[in-house]
């Protein structure tokens, strides 16, 4: 059977009863995968990390993480894990080396770790700065140090590549996949930047308005909803409609086909040269970004 | 569990790293030793400034403690945690200690101790500044002779004391400065705190409901003169450190007041208990406390310093005999007593009258002295079980109803009115007058200022009825009130002057002011004590209305036969025998001064003049400068001469001082040889004194009051 490393089952929460911030939310975080959480802005993203983590009282018992209730392996059980949530945290009238030595104290590790940690980031030549004086990026990437110290096995991370430039995001991006391939470690990432979770995950969830609206593999959610589909373009598209079977028309140059089977895609163009049609590009079409669109769209 | 708070604490001390705590710490007591020290680089030379006999560094640290106690620590402590409790406000610092392997317990905790651990860092600082630069000052600066000592024991009951009533201001600011995110409003708390502090030295009362008080409760009285090591600051200092800890802590926990304190039934529970266990604790320790009586009754004491007495005497004050002998040994004296006491004011002299402490006595009481003589004065600490009645006698409370008769001169109903309401205050003033150790007033002492406030209440309403009248129901009934509180005189209230002489004018109506009623009435009271102390009272006030010795030893015999316990006429024969050289119509006995010249003056070349003379020591330099004004102001009254006798200085340091101090016109200037002699010999209990002399030497007025009182001169001027 499957280890779930963090459980939730039915949790609700909120500050008042007449606001509720989260609705009976189910999530299962198997053990070794890299779990994408996806939601807008106020989806209830970070709420959910923070109950999680114990920030957030929550007393229905409803959370586990390591097959535990919360409330019953907490504090202890941080030091199998890493955080980032939110906003990076620090103290930014120290450099970036205290800043982890803060956390190594905390937790009994010794300077060879914050080391591993710095140059894991690309950090350890602005070890010495004090923390006010590092860029966006920089206070991300030691956020990310700080979440990695002591190898844990959890990995709790808010919107990890946020203020990271591209090739920065490509970076910490490929960093993670490492770490999750080479230790096993598990990932639960938040974000909204849905193209880097796209290229990385191996679960996610979607959370819209408090309420998680898909979890599964990336299969199980194309399954679901169906959305394979291919766009072909060519030139008086709307002459050519009736050619199509089940096709949809987009523009004056674009028709669209829920499928991805080659054998239908093959047919479907040959049916169209036959007729005349002046085809210059067929693609697939297959992104997070539309899955999320689309099931926001339908709450 | 210890272990993981003390790895939380070291966390806590990096994250302190660069904010500069430590410096500003230092900075902070530094600025007292400082400006001490600058004050002697580039203030004025004071001459004649001499060292106390307590050590150089104690004197140092018991002058400036207090001001670092009450304003420096406390303002270090209001930044100090604001500024480490900012460092997790901003940036999410919480969140990032809350997410590690570490107890909120333990970051609560660990976040107090390093503030607990600065503020002892700040204090040591302190002490080492003070000690350092007092003997800079003193190797650089001053040629007086210093003792170079170091008392460690009161060293550390001071440094202690001054860090255990930290404490509850470090406890109280941290829990405000973790609720409250941002810095106005812990520091606008803590300045607040401080305000209050300085309001209550103004008025000299005690805030202990403010958890920033604690300092002032502790460096209000010397330390040497605490009853207890550690005493009501301190506890009050524990008190609330566990308050602000506990609620703190149970904040933090939720970050939420309904969450930690109202959230469900077993919250709200929890909540009722800890403020019946809190609120039960707060009232037991702001209970004022009475030292129970011991079974016998215990004077010891310590003097140091030179050309100390080989023996003292204790005085009592019923006939003012001397009840016991103290053998001073190696400094030390001790006296134990089973016996009854009379219980009133004793004194304790030596031959010199070098030492002369006068003091509230009664059976099962303690005093512990110790006195130091330097070359500046004595210094003098007590402990005793009587330091609410040490603190009454020396500040009684204020008899507000002064000025009524004048206020309310044309509304009888007012004045009485007003006239009760201040009799309840006085007793609610009297109930709940506590020291600032937490001591009260013991019962017989209470009962006594009862007695004592009721004669001085009836005087005021007899005096506004007389005048006034109006309102004869009022009157009636405010005069049954504080008669029924003289109904039972006690001892000590027997032993008040103020009460007897009200009993005696008792004996006269508006009909009947003759002397002669007095005396009967006096003389047909019952037998006792309270006959016997009406009769010496009214025989010695009577004596001194006589012109001569004769006159008043016939009225000592004439009354002999009335008194109970025959050594009441053996305390009046010795009252005759001092107002023989020191009250009005005596001649003044021969004293041979000498001048600045060195040549001898008799007190008989006066003789043509009226002579008003100040007798002074060296403490006495603020009336003398009211006594040469007024030597100057009476210049052209040329039958008046004002005459100076030094009577502590040797011949050398009294020249000295002559050659420095200009003198004013009209005032000359004596020395008198073994001048304490001749004022143990007259019956001075202090000097400056001042007596008035005719142009005959013979004593005008023999207790002249000082010069600055409009009583000097409404003197001086009927005799002019």
């Amino acid at each position: 059977m499957q280890e779930n490393i963090i459980q939730i089952e039915n949790l609700t929460f909120g500050f008042s009863p007449q606001k509720q911030i989260l609705k009976n939310i189910n999530l299962a975080v198997p053990k070794g995968s890299i779990y994408g959480f996806i939601g807008a802005n106020g989806a209830g993203k970070s709420t959910t990390m923070r109950v999680i983590l114990g920030v957030y009282p929550e007393v229905n018992h409803t959370v586990k993480v390591f097959g535990q209730p919360i409330e019953a392996v907490y504090p202890e059980t941080f030091r199998k894990m890493g955080t980032l949530i939110d906003y990076p945290a620090f103290y930014d009238h120290l450099s970036g080396l205290d800043n982890l030595r803060v956390l190594a104290t905390l937790r009994g590790l010794p300077q060879e770790d914050m080391e591993e940690a710095l140059k894991l980031v690309g950090m350890w030549e602005a070890r010495g700065i004090k923390m006010k004086k590092y860029s966006l990026g920089m206070k991300q990437r030691l956020a990310i140090a700080m979440a990695l110290l002591g190898k844990p096995e959890l990995l709790i991370l808010d919107e990890p590549v946020n203020g990271l430039d591209p090739n920065g995001m490509v970076e910490i991006r490929e960093l993670l996949v490492e770490l999750n391939r080479k230790t096993g470690t598990t990932l639960f990432i938040s974000s909204h930047l849905l193209q880097e979770l796209e290229k990385m995950v191996t679960h996610l969830a979607i959370i819209a308005d408090g309420e998680v609206k898909f979890q599964g593999n990336k299969e199980e959610l194309s399954k679901r909803y169906g959305f394979d589909k291919v766009e072909i373009k060519l030139r008086n598209a709307p002459d050519y409609l009736k050619f199509v079977e089940h096709g949809r028309l987009i523009d004056q140059s674009t028709l669209e086909v829920d499928s991805s089977d080659i054998d239908v895609i093959v047919r479907i163009n040959r049916t169209l040269i036959e007729n005349g049609a002046e085809v210059y590009r067929i693609h697939r079409v297959e992104s997070f970004e539309k899955w999320f669109m689309e099931i926001t769209k339908r709450n | 569990m210890l272990k993981n708070l003390y790895i939380a604490v070291r966390t806590e001390w990096i994250k302190t790293k660069g904010l500069g705590l430590v410096y500003a710490g230092a900075a902070l007591a530094l600025i007292i030793p400082l400006m001490k020290l600058a004050g002697k680089i580039f203030g004025p030379r004071i001459p004649g400034l001499q060292e106390t006999g307590i050590s150089l560094f104690e004197d140092a640290l018991s002058a400036d403690t207090g001001a670092f106690a009450k304003f420096f620590i406390i303002l270090y402590i209001v930044v100090a945690t604001n500024r480490i409790c900012q460092i997790d406000h901003k940036n999410g610092g919480w969140l990032l200690l809350e997410t590690q392997p570490v107890k909120k317990l333990n970051i609560y905790l660990a976040k107090y101790l390093n503030i607990v651990y600065l503020t002892f860092l700040s204090i040591l600082f302190f002490f080492l500044f003070t000690i350092l630069f007092t003997a800079l000052g003193q190797w650089l600066f001053t040629d007086t002779e210093a003792k170079w000592t170091l008392n460690f024991g009161w060293l550390v009951q001071s440094f202690l004391k001054l860090f255990v009533s930290s404490l509850g201001i470090s406890s109280f600011m941290l829990f405000v400065s973790v609720v409250l995110q941002g810095y106005i409003w812990p520091f606008i708390i803590g300045i607040l705190g401080l305000t209050l502090n300085l309001v209550s030295f103004f008025r000299k009362e005690f805030y202990p409901y403010s958890p920033l008080h604690t300092e002032q409760l502790a460096f209000t009285a010397e330390i040497r003169s605490l009853n207890t090591f550690m005493g009501f600051s301190e506890l009050l200092s524990v008190f609330w450190t566990l308050t602000f800890i506990l609620i703190g802590y149970l904040w933090y926990r939720e970050k939420s007041f309904k969450r930690a304190f109202v959230f469900n039934t077993k919250v709200r529970m929890r909540t009722l208990l800890l403020l019946g266990v809190l609120g039960g604790a707060y009232y037991w320790i702001q209970q004022p406390k009475q030292v129970a009586p011991l079974n016998g009754t215990f004077l010891s004491g310590k003097l140091e310093g030179d050309d100390l007495p080989k023996e003292l005497y204790l005085i009592e004050p019923e006939f003012n005999q001397t009840l016991a002998t103290l053998p001073v040994v190696d400094g030390a004296f001790a006296w134990n007593y089973s016996d009854e006491l009379y219980p009133g004011l004793y004194k304790l002299v030596s031959d010199d009258r070098s030492v002369k402490i006068i003091f509230f006595l009664s059976k099962g009481d303690f005093y512990k002295w110790e006195l130091f003589r330097g070359a500046s004065g004595d210094l003098s600490f007590v402990k005793t079980n009587r330091k609410a009645e040490v603190d009454l006698l020396t500040r009684p409370l204020a008899l507000e109803i002064t000025n009524f008769q004048e206020i309310f001169k044309d509304n009888p109903a007012a004045y009485y009115k007003e006239m009760n309401q201040a009799w309840e205050r006085f007793l609610k003033k009297l109930k709940h007058y506590r020291t600032v150790e937490n001591y009260t007033v013991a019962d017989d002492f209470i009962l006594f200022k009862r007695q004592d406030m009721a004669v001085n209440f009836l005087k005021e309403s007899n005096s506004y009825s007389k005048n006034n009248g109006g309102e004869e129901g009022a009157h009636k009934a405010l005069v049954t009130l504080l008669e029924q509180e003289l109904k039972n005189p006690s001892d000590l209230t027997l032993a008040n002057s103020n009460y007897l002489a009200f009993a005696l004018s008792a004996f006269t109506s508006a009909d009947n002011h003759v002397d002669s009623a007095v005396w009967a009435g006096v003389s047909a009271l019952e037998n006792g004590r309270r006959k016997d102390k009406l009769l010496s009272h009214h025989v010695a006030a009577s004596m001194e209305k006589l012109p001569d010795f004769q006159a008043r030893q016939q009225l000592i015999d004439q009354y002999a036969g009335a008194f109970s316990d025959p050594r009441y006429v053996a305390k009046l024969g010795r009252e005759l025998a001092e107002q023989q050289v020191s009250l009005k119509g005596v001649p003044l006995p021969e004293i041979v001064l000498q001048d600045v010249e060195l040549e001898a003056r008799s007190i008989k070349d006066f003789k043509g003049k009226y002579m008003v003379i100040e007798l002074w020591s060296k403490d006495s330099d603020s009336l003398r400068l009211a006594f040469k004004d007024a030597a100057a102001r009476y210049y052209w009254y040329r039958n008046l001469a004002f005459v100076s006798v030094n009577v502590d200085m040797d011949e050398s340091g009294w020249k000295e001082y002559v050659n420095e101090h200009k003198e004013s016109q009209n005032l000359q200037e004596y020395w008198l040889n073994e001048g304490s002699s001749l004022v143990k010999g007259i019956k001075i209990g202090r000097v400056p004194h001042y007596i008035l002399v005719d142009d005959q030497g013979v004593i005008h007025e023999f207790n002249v009051p000082a010069p600055p009182k409009s009583e000097f001169h409404a003197i001086l001027r009927s005799v002019l």
